[in-house]
């Protein structure tokens, strides 16, 4: 819309039901090109298209398989929260608390463990009590009116209080199962790929098809986008909230669980600071803080960029202490680029007649 | 209709700082039964000490949350300070002039967080939590090699010493309250805060330097956050990566409890101030009891939310009553 | 449905019946005796001046109010309706001023949105038949298929409406009502979208038209509603009524006495030798204002008429820099000023009372000095550090001078009423000590007593020789206090009106301005019918 003139072309005199806008049809290539931009997280796509060939250049290493696999292992549990954070992002919220999830639902799960329970049944309470952390941020935003970002960042702390009270400042050692080496993604499955990275793809085809083929994408949507079209559609935003902090809470719970088996000890600061990298994956995946906007491919992409970058920081030797410095930077670059497509639509729509 | 006459519960829940005050008086009560060690002067002395990090930080955040804001960087703009600061020492720079750097440090954190919010347009809250992971890291990159430390006599005065029986680090706290506080409640600067906080919109038109307000605000909080960086760095007579990590919450949680909204317009320095003793003494209370130290994070989580839905109560209350008269 | 239709056969009943309705707000009435009839397949519109209690009666029909009295019958039966949903269920659908749909969801999930046709299962929503459904109404209107895949931001302001008809009639609506529907249309696509109302109309639907355009009636409307204060006064055929009789209607003759009082002494004339204060020369803001250029001399009321959406308060908010402009000078007192901010314009005399009170004007939570003194607290401040108790005797002097029903200055603002309120903000706008005062449709939404004293606050502030300009959208009160009016049309000035002394009190030269501003304001249609 922004390439060609977008002046009403009225033909008069036909018949009344002739609507302004005559698209021309010669700008196929560029309005293929620009409704790819258009897209979700394509800008970080192009990037990293760029930025593989030109990291490896300097660190050959990089390409080799190995090191291919080993990406996508760790960056699932990236990953999987970042599906969560998408869902409460396109709905118009935020979720500082997946951090706190994670280590308190590994917590969970590794003790229960630890106890004798069985891994199944351990797996599961670690995760339900990440759903419950999720339902109960829910309560509080929608039903108490907490502004999101401070009941989830009172969470945050509540939970991870709770996991240091509860462990005395003391990990968690000596639950692993045999089977629990495989969950945790310390067995390869297939090739050099762990189980974890088809836990994630199987998440990642599940969401897309609920989020496309049912209803509760659309109210997801129409949630983050105008919560008021919403409600007067007969939608109930409070509830479509909840079960988005709902779904956050379990998919940062399924990473924990994971987590837990992959470390092979629950120290309670596990997973503190996920909340900053699953943000910047969604953020880089094209979901705007604003609502209503977002991709699960786009959140793919964001935490692939997010593992290559730290992949590239391990190989070329830099200082791991960078990246927090990294992330922050990359953070504030996605918000910007985000703002910046925003600006442009605006500029695109005030250029049109209204 | 008979106002004078009768006691007026929404007239008293509205004088700044009321609530926390009772609050901070209860839990005095409270401590000095459960934790008889509690009222000793050396306690006594130890806790206002300890309350004057968030003091300070609060008060900053103060300014930011009646403007409408949030700061979700102080914690690191502490460190980062912190940092800043000790380097120059061990450096060689003369106290005083190393101090300046610190506290620019912090300033010119808070004018970056502005500088996203006002010019660039960023949500606050996203702004300042990339600014919270970006000076972190630099903070672990500093501290990487070998931990900050300063056993420099003078710099370790500012949180250690004492003048005339009161320590040091309590008289800084108390002037940057007061000060703040008068220009928050007596100047136009602060009248200029409350407006921007409670219809920026409105403010503009009728004549505010609206983005002047918010971009003064932030670098308020950042120089807060700097001075009282400093002065933990002193009290620890070092710097570590994770120094002032979490102090964002602590910030925040002081401001409610003393009556700031999170949604701008209301607050106080004096609440803030209480707001933030509060918590200290609460903090010692459970450390003296041997109560797990991590319940404080805990407790810290559960006031906010409280705080929030109490200034919601309040506000329904007051404008209930006002409707009524 | 059914046995509905077949006792409407029977006794023939209105499709929508509102009988002897009320609606009570504290403290005022929104509405009294309400009653509105529409038949099968009629376009009815609904008119009245702000606050007529219009879209009190719309949320009642849609069940987003209860009525404190009376019965809405729905196809001849008693119906109590709980809700958007409910009244959709019977065949009421809503298209609200406010755009309703979700800019980021395509056309086709806005217009199922909530009521998703799900296939066999119930699990997945069957998108090939709602892009069916979809694109079969979607070609009644003669829209492009492309567009309903991408979305909704994307679409213009006329495919934004079409598709919010279109997700009314999705589930066989039989009224349609609709609020404003062409506001901030361009005048091609607002006759494009009531050629589509009156389709509608010839497929048996039902529409109610709520408007300010009384433009649009002719050719489109079968029947008028008029409603004054929260009252019916009156419903008549279009063809039997005319858009003078329809104002008067609407305005009713009292407002216009009131307006005669607060116009202009015929022994005070405006000076002709008085110096020009404000001259502002080709405003551009992209988009917004096209070449718009004014001046305003001392003593000088200057009226500035238009449609909402016309850039009439753009141009206020590019005079005072609250809006950034593209070109253009502007000069104040004989100084070139260039307002980067309310601010500057405050320092260089210029200060607006803008419209939208409540969102824009006051600030809740301050007291009712601290209103008044915001915009120039230096004034009670001596470096920097406020004085109180002189903000305090400043507030007092103006709350007696201006009348303000208040308990104290230190009450806080949002206790006092509409009216009241207005008066704070004139005590603002006075207290910078301005030569030129901005109001924005000063009298929104606040009651007859309170408009005589905004008048008369207009009146003595030009009397002491400074100047003013009203934006306002009553055309009787934007002639009566004006001495001039400039009417703005799709950001562009399009034309000038003077209004001669004592016309303000003679009802035919009174007629005769409004037909001419209307005629400028919607590009000259109204001349043709009369």
């Amino acid at each position: 819309m922004i390439l060609y003139s977008s002046k009403p072309v009225l033909r008069k005199g036909t018949d009344m039901t002739v609507i302004s806008h005559t698209p021309p049809s010669t700008n196929g290539i560029a309005e293929t090109l620009q409704s790819f931009a258009g897209r979700p997280g394509a800008g970080i796509f192009l990037f990293l298209v760029v930025f593989l060939p030109v990291i490896s250049f300097f660190a050959p290493q990089m390409l080799q398989e190995a090191n291919l696999a080993g990406i996508l292992n760790q960056m699932v549990f990236i990953f999987i929260p970042t599906l969560g954070m998408t869902i409460v992002i396109i709905s118009g919220g935020i979720d500082l608390s997946v951090g706190s999830v994670i280590g308190l639902s590994g917590g969970v799960a590794a003790s229960l463990l630890g106890i004798g329970l069985p891994l199944p049944l351990a797996l599961l309470a670690g995760i339900a009590a990440g759903s419950a952390i999720g339902f109960l941020n829910g309560i509080v935003i929608t039903r108490l009116k907490v502004p999101d970002f401070v009941a989830t960042l009172a969470m945050m702390g509540v939970v991870r209080g709770a996991l240091y009270v509860w462990t005395s400042g003391i990990p968690f050692r000596n639950y692993m199962d045999p089977a629990y080496y495989l969950i945790g993604g310390l067995r390869m499955v297939a090739g050099k790929l762990t189980l974890p990275v088809f836990v994630a793809l199987a998440l990642l085809l599940i969401l897309t098809f609920v989020l496309k083929r049912t209803y509760i994408g659309a109210h997801f949507r129409a949630t983050g986008s105008n919560a008021e079209a919403a409600r007067l559609s007969g939608i109930r935003p409070d509830r479509v909230k909840l079960t988005a902090y709902i779904a956050s809470g379990t998919l940062a719970a399924i990473t924990g669980v994971m987590l837990a088996g992959r470390l092979t000890t629950v120290h309670p600061a596990m997973g503190a600071g996920y909340e900053l990298e699953t943000i910047a994956a969604a953020v880089m995946g094209g979901a705007a803080l604003s609502g209503g906007r977002g991709s699960f491919w786009g959140a793919l992409v964001g935490a692939l960029t997010l593992t290559v970058i730290q992949n590239a920081i391990n190989i070329l030797n830099i200082e791991s202490t960078w990246e927090n410095i990294i992330i922050g930077g990359i953070i504030l670059f996605a918000v910007l680029i985000d703002r910046a497509a925003m600006a442009l639509s605006r500029t695109a729509l005030r250029s049109r007649p209204h | 209709m008979n106002n004078n006459t009768k006691f007026d519960l929404g007239a008293l829940l509205n004088i700044e700082g009321a609530t926390v005050f009772f609050a901070v008086a209860v839990l005095i009560l409270f401590s000095s039964i459960f934790a008889p060690s509690f009222l000793t002067p050396e306690n006594i002395s130890n806790v206002l000490v300890q309350s004057v990090f968030v003091v300070i930080l609060g008060i900053g955040m103060t300014y930011v949350l009646i403007s409408g804001g949030i700061d979700l960087s102080v914690g690191s703009a502490m460190g980062l300070a912190a940092a800043v600061c000790v380097y120059c020492i061990n450096a060689g720079l003369p106290l005083p002039l190393a101090l300046l750097i610190g506290l620019a440090t912090g300033a010119a954190a808070g004018f970056v967080n502005a500088y996203l919010i006002v010019v660039l347009g960023f949500a606050d809250f996203i702004a300042t939590l990339g600014t919270l992971s970006l000076m972190r890291g630099i903070v672990e990159v500093m501290t990487a090699s070998t931990r900050l430390n300063s056993k420099n006599p003078e710099f370790m005065f500012l949180a250690g010493g004492s003048l005339g029986g009161i320590p040091f680090a309590v008289i800084v706290a108390l002037v940057v309250a007061i000060v703040a506080g008068v220009i928050l409640a007596r100047t136009t600067m602060g009248r200029a805060v409350y407006g921007v906080g409670l219809n920026p919109k409105s403010s503009f038109l009728a004549g505010v330097l609206v983005n002047r307000v918010r971009f003064s605000v932030f670098v308020v909080s950042g120089l807060c956050a700097g001075l009282s960086g400093i002065l933990l760095a002193s009290r620890l007579s070092s710097v570590h990566p994770a120094m002032g990590t979490g102090y964002e919450l602590t910030a925040i949680a002081a401001a409610a409890l003393g009556g700031a909204s999170l949604s701008g317009g209301r607050g106080s320095v004096l609440g803030t101030a209480l707001g933030a003793l509060f918590l200290a003494i609460l903090q010692n209370t459970l450390s003296l009891m041997s109560v797990n130290a991590f319940w404080f994070q805990i407790i810290t989580g559960v006031i906010i939310v409280l705080a929030v839905l109490m200034d919601g109560g309040v506000r329904r209350f007051v404008a209930q009553r006002a409707r009524a008269a | 449905m059914k046995p509905a239709q077949a006792r409407a056969a029977e006794v023939r009943p209105h499709l929508v019946e509102v009988r002897n309705v009320v609606k009570r707000f504290p403290g005022v009435i929104a509405l009294g005796d309400a009653v509105l009839e529409i038949r099968p397949g009629e376009v009815h519109a609904l008119l009245g001046e702000n606050g007529a209690g219009k879209s009190t009666l719309i949320k009642l029909l849609n069940g987003i109010y209860q009525p404190d009295g009376g019965t809405i019958f729905v196809n001849g039966v008693d119906q109590t309706i709980g809700g958007p949903r409910e009244a959709q269920a019977l065949g009421i659908s809503t298209i609200y001023q406010e755009h309703t749909l979700a800019a980021d969801l395509s056309p086709i999930e806005n217009i199922f949105l909530g009521r998703e046709l799900k296939s066999a299962s119930g699990l997945i929503v069957d998108r090939a038949a709602m892009k069916k459904r979809a694109e079969t109404l979607w070609s009644q209107f003669g829209g492009d298929r492309r567009d309903l895949g991408r979305p909704v931001a994307e679409l213009g302001g006329l495919k934004q409406r079409l598709i919010e008809i279109v997700k009314a009639l999705a589930f066989e609506a039989s009224l349609v009502i609709m609020d404003e529907p062409t506001a901030q249309l361009p005048d091609g696509e607002r006759a494009l979208l009531l050629a589509h109302i009156r389709a509608m109309r010839d497929q048996g639907v039902s529409v109610l038209l709520v408007t300010h355009r009384l433009d649009e009636l002719a050719g489109t409307v079968d029947r008028v509603t008029v409603f004054r204060d929260g009252r019916w006064v009156g419903t008549m055929p279009m063809s039997e009524t005319s858009v003078d009789d329809i104002i008067h209607k609407m305005v009713g003759r009292d407002v216009g006495s009131m307006v005669a009082a607060a116009a202009r002494d015929a022994d005070q004339p405006l000076d002709d030798g008085a110096p020009e204060v404000l001259r502002a020369t080709g405003l551009v803001r992209r988009g917004v204002l096209h070449d718009v250029s004014l001046t305003l001399r001392a003593g000088e009321v200057l009226g500035i008429g238009g449609l909402a959406g016309s850039g009439r308060t753009e141009v206020a908010r590019a005079l005072i820099g609250a809006d950034p402009i593209d070109a253009g000078t502007i000069w104040a007192n004989g100084r070139q000023v260039s307002p980067s901010s309310p601010a500057d314009a405050v320092k260089a005399g210029i200060f607006m009372v803008p419209e939208e009170r409540k969102t824009q004007g006051i600030v809740a939570g301050l007291d009712v000095s601290r209103n008044i003194t915001i915009s120039a607290p230096n004034k009670v401040a001596q470096s920097s550090f406020i004085q109180r108790r002189r903000e305090r005797q400043v507030a007092a002097g103006y709350v007696k001078e201006l009348r303000i029903k208040t308990r104290s200055p230190a009450e806080f603002i949002e206790n006092l009423s509409g009216g009241n309120q207005q008066k704070v903000l004139f005590a603002r706008a006075l207290f910078s000590d301005p030569n030129i005062i901005i109001v924005d449709e000063p009298t929104q939404g606040i009651d007859v007593g309170a408009k005589t004293e905004v008048y008369r606050l207009i009146r003595d502030f030009v009397a002491r020789g400074r100047s003013v300009i009203v934006i306002s959208s009553e055309l009787p009160e934007l002639l009566g206090l004006s001495d001039r009016v400039m009417i703005m049309r799709e950001g562009r000035k399009a034309g000038e009106i003077a209004v001669p002394i004592g016309a303000a009190s003679d009802q035919a030269a009174m007629a005769l301005l409004q037909r001419q501003v209307m005629a400028l304001a919607t590009g000259g249609k109204i001349e043709q019918q009369h």
